[in-house]
């Protein structure tokens, strides 16, 4: 069974959260964690073997 | 005194007086995001009120620590797990950092495994869940070449585009030189940044480019920075995370938020690189590379672009910030 969570927090209100929310209006923490994803340059001509 | 917005807050051409607006913004948007968080929990964190509300005024104030983003962050990632335990420990360790200086600080990262700020940024770096790298401390010599780099670019930068040195050096606190793996089949890295790490950049210390080569790093890492801090409030495309495009600057494809920032940070190397030729001050040597260099950036801007035009969805502030890329690049074709 779903519990309440203790503290509810609206994204619309977080600083840094607020943009993902617009976007992504109810995807969970993993989506939010991409969408706030670092930007890597990853080396040229390098790819995962 | 509060810094208020100039007119032209996202225009293309570098000012350290703006990213001081953008830092203050962020700083602000942080603690106003904390004081809703803190009123929320309504006394279920374990914090000490008084040392809370002293933070916060310093944050309001003063430079912070990259680091001070990334605590948040982990904080309401917990709360939304109903993990306020963890939350209350995150919150405590964010109230408890050190003020920073507000200079430019370059640092080694340490041990990823044995020391919990340099897991913190290697961690914050591999978000994204399609690729995983592994970042390391870098050899002591290694460093040592990059921070002589990092010199010889300030000193190429300050007499050739005094303006973007001071935007750099007004936006970054930190440049942290790290190393990525050695194995040939394994993805690594050049640089990196986050906005959760604003102020921060991370650059793979082991490179071989010479100081042209990181002028073009330091613009393009300062120019993700850049973006962080005009979309603390507003996102500057509107498309899915899931629809993927070939990107101008990685192999793999990259949602189209990932495509506008590499498109606009091959633009911001563009005019580093030719405000160091028009400056006459590289040898020809450098000359000769910034040539190539130059090129190579505007081939890839030009990619970059035609993807960001079919299919980017962009906000009204992704078209303003782009719009000054596109002008700057059609007056050096």
């Amino acid at each position: 069974m779903k519990t309440e969570k203790r503290v509810k927090l609206d994204w619309s209100r977080l600083f840094g959260f607020k943009q993902v929310q617009s976007v992504q209006a109810g995807h969970g923490t993993q989506q939010t964690r991409a969408a706030l994803a670092a930007k890597i340059g990853a080396k040229p001509g390098v790819k995962a073997g | 005194m509060a810094l208020t917005a100039q007119e032209n807050l996202h225009a293309f051409e570098p000012s350290a007086e703006r990213v001081l607006f953008l830092d203050q913004r962020m700083r602000s948007g942080l603690a106003d995001s904390l004081r809703y968080i803190f009123a929320q929990a309504n006394g279920q964190l374990n914090l000490p009120p008084d040392l809370f509300q002293d933070f916060l005024t310093h944050l309001e104030t003063q430079p912070a620590s990259p680091l001070a983003f990334s605590f948040y962050s982990d904080a309401v990632l917990a709360i939304e797990d109903d993990n306020l335990e963890e939350a209350s420990q995150l919150l405590a360790e964010l109230i408890a950092l050190p003020p920073h200086s507000g200079g430019l600080e370059i640092t080694e990262l340490a041990d990823p495994k044995q020391d919990a700020s340099a897991g913190r940024y290697a961690r914050f770096l591999n978000t994204d869940p399609t690729i995983s790298f592994e970042i390391f401390a870098p050899a002591k010599q290694v460093a040592a070449n990059c921070r002589a780099q990092i010199r010889d670019a300030f000193a190429l930068l300050d007499a050739g585009d005094p303006r973007l040195a001071g935007e750099i050096r007004a936006l970054l606190r930190q440049i942290i030189l790290a190393a990525g793996t050695k194995d040939p089949k394994a993805l690594t890295f050049d640089g990196a940044s986050s906005f959760m790490l604003w102020g921060a950049i991370i650059l793979n210390a082991d490179r071989s480019d010479g100081a042209i080569g990181m002028v073009q790093m330091l613009a393009h890492e300062s120019a993700h920075n850049l973006l962080f801090g005009f979309s603390a409030d507003e996102a500057l495309v509107e498309n899915s995370p899931e629809e993927l495009f070939s990107s101008p600057l990685r192999k793999d494809p990259r949602p189209m938020d990932g495509i506008y920032h590499a498109t606009f940070v091959t633009a911001r190397m563009h005019r580093a690189v030719q405000r160091m030729i028009e400056s006459g001050i590289l040898d020809a040597a450098s000359q000769d590379k910034a040539r190539k260099d130059l090129a190579e950036n505007a081939r890839l801007f030009k990619q970059g672009i035609e993807t960001v035009q079919r299919f980017g969805k962009l906000t009204p502030l992704g078209e303003s910030v782009m719009r000054g890329a596109s002008d700057y690049m059609a007056t050096v074709r």
